[in-house]
C-alpha cells in the first residue's frame, strides 16, 4: 500500500528487486542476494543519517 | 528499527538500510544507535538512480543533493517486491514499526501504554513505540473488552443514550490523529422501532500521535467515556483516564 505521492516510488510490487553491492559501515562491500540468502527483507531508504 | 530486530528476525526478515552518506558517517550513525544490520552507502546516487527513487526536486549544490525518496520495500523470499511503503510527506515520518502493522500487518510486540480494569469494561492503550523524534507519527490502539451480555454504544444514537467517546489529550506541539471507531453492530431497540449502533465484545479504537515541534518527554491522556448496557438495563455513564507517557529521543 502506498500513500499517494506525486514522486516516483520505484520497483513495483510484484516484480524483481534489482540486486547491489553497496559498503557497509564496516567499509564491508554486501551484496543483497547473498546477505539475503533467500529470506525475506525490509530495504529501507532514509535521507541522512547525518542531519 | 533496530529495537524491533529480533522480532524482524525471528518472523523471518533480513534488514538493509541505504543512504547517500558516506562509509564513516553511516559508521557513527550505526555505532551511535547499536544498529547491526548493514547500514550501506550509495554515496554516487547511482543505486538510487537505477531504482527510480532519486530526488531530482533537490537543487545540485544544496545539501539534500543526492538523497533519495525515502520509503521501505518489503521483499519476498523469492526476491520480489511485495509491498512498498512511500509517504507523502517528505517530513512527518511514520515510526517503522506502525508502518509496518498498518500497511503490512506485520504486527511486532507493541509498547503497552497503559491498562485499566472495571467491572464491566476494560481497556488497553497501545502504542507502536514509546519514544519519538521531532516528526514522527506513532500509531495507537485502544483496545476494549466488554463483558459478555454487554454493550455499550457507537455514534450516533438518539437522545439518552450516551455514545462511547475516546479524547486524546497532548500538550502543544503533537498533533492526534482519530479516534477510528470499528463498524459497529446494529441492535434493535424494543420500545423504539429503531436499531443503535453498539460494540460488544472485544474492539479496538485506533489513531495516530504526529509528533511535531516538541523537544521533550510527553504524557498523552486517553480519555474513554462510555455507558455498559444489557438487554434490560444500563448502568451509569463512565469516565476513564488513562495516561501513556512518550519519550523524547532527541539522537535516535
Amino acid at each position: 500500500m502506498i500513500a499517494e505521492t506525486t514522486h516516483p516510488t520505484g520497483p513495483a510490487v510484484g516484480t524483481l528487486f534489482p540486486d547491489f553491492t553497496l559498503p557497509d559501515q564496516h567499509g564491508q562491500q554486501v551484496t543483497f542476494s547473498t546477505a539475503r540468502a533467500g529470506r525475506k527483507a525490509i530495504v529501507t531508504f532514509i535521507r541522512s543519517t547525518d542531519w | 528499527m533496530q529495537s524491533k530486530l529480533s522480532e524482524l528476525a525471528s518472523e523471518g526478515f533480513t534488514v538493509f538500510a541505504l543512504s547517500y552518506d558516506a562509509i564513516e558517517t553511516n559508521e557513527a550513525f550505526a555505532e551511535e544507535h547499536r544498529i547491526s544490520y548493514p547500514v550501506l552507502s550509495d554515496r554516487e546516487s547511482s543505486y538510487f538512480r537505477e531504482l527510480g527513487i532519486f530526488n531530482e526536486t533537490n537543487a545540485i549544490d544544496s545539501r539534500s543533493y543526492g538523497v533519495p525518496w525515502p520509503g521501505t520495500y518489503v521483499v519476498d523470499s523469492d526476491g520480489t517486491v511485495s509491498s512498498k511503503i512511500f509517504h507523502e510527506s517528505n517530513y512527518v515520518r511514520d515510526a517503522t514499526s506502525t508502518s509496518l502493522r498498518e500497511q503490512l500487518g506485520i504486527n511486532l510486540s507493541q509498547e503497552h501504554g497503559a491498562e485499566w480494569t472495571g467491572d464491566r469494561l476494560s481497556v488497553a492503550i497501545l502504542l507502536d513505540i514509546d519514544t519519538f523524534v521531532r516528526q514522527r507519527r506513532i500509531g495507537w490502539r485502544a483496545q476494549i473488552a466488554i463483558a459478555d451480555d454487554m454493550h455499550v454504544y457507537g455514534s450516533p444514537v438518539p437522545d439518552g443514550f450516551i455514545p462511547t467517546e475516546l479524547t486524546v489529550y497532548v500538550p502543544d506541539g503533537v498533533r492526534v490523529a482519530g479516534p477510528d471507531f470499528p463498524r459497529p453492530s446494529l441492535l434493535a431497540v424494543p420500545f423504539m422501532e429503531a436499531t443503535v449502533p453498539v460494540y460488544s465484545g472485544v474492539f479496538e479504537i485506533s489513531g495516530a500521535l504526529i509528533f511535531e515541534d516538541i523537544r521533550e518527554d510527553v504524557e498523552a491522556t486517553f480519555t474513554l467515556r462510555y455507558q455498559t448496557c444489557t438487554d434490560n438495563e444500563c448502568f451509569a455513564p463512565e469516565e476513564v483516564h488513562l495516561t501513556v507517557p512518550v519519550r523524547y529521543e532527541p539522537f535516535a
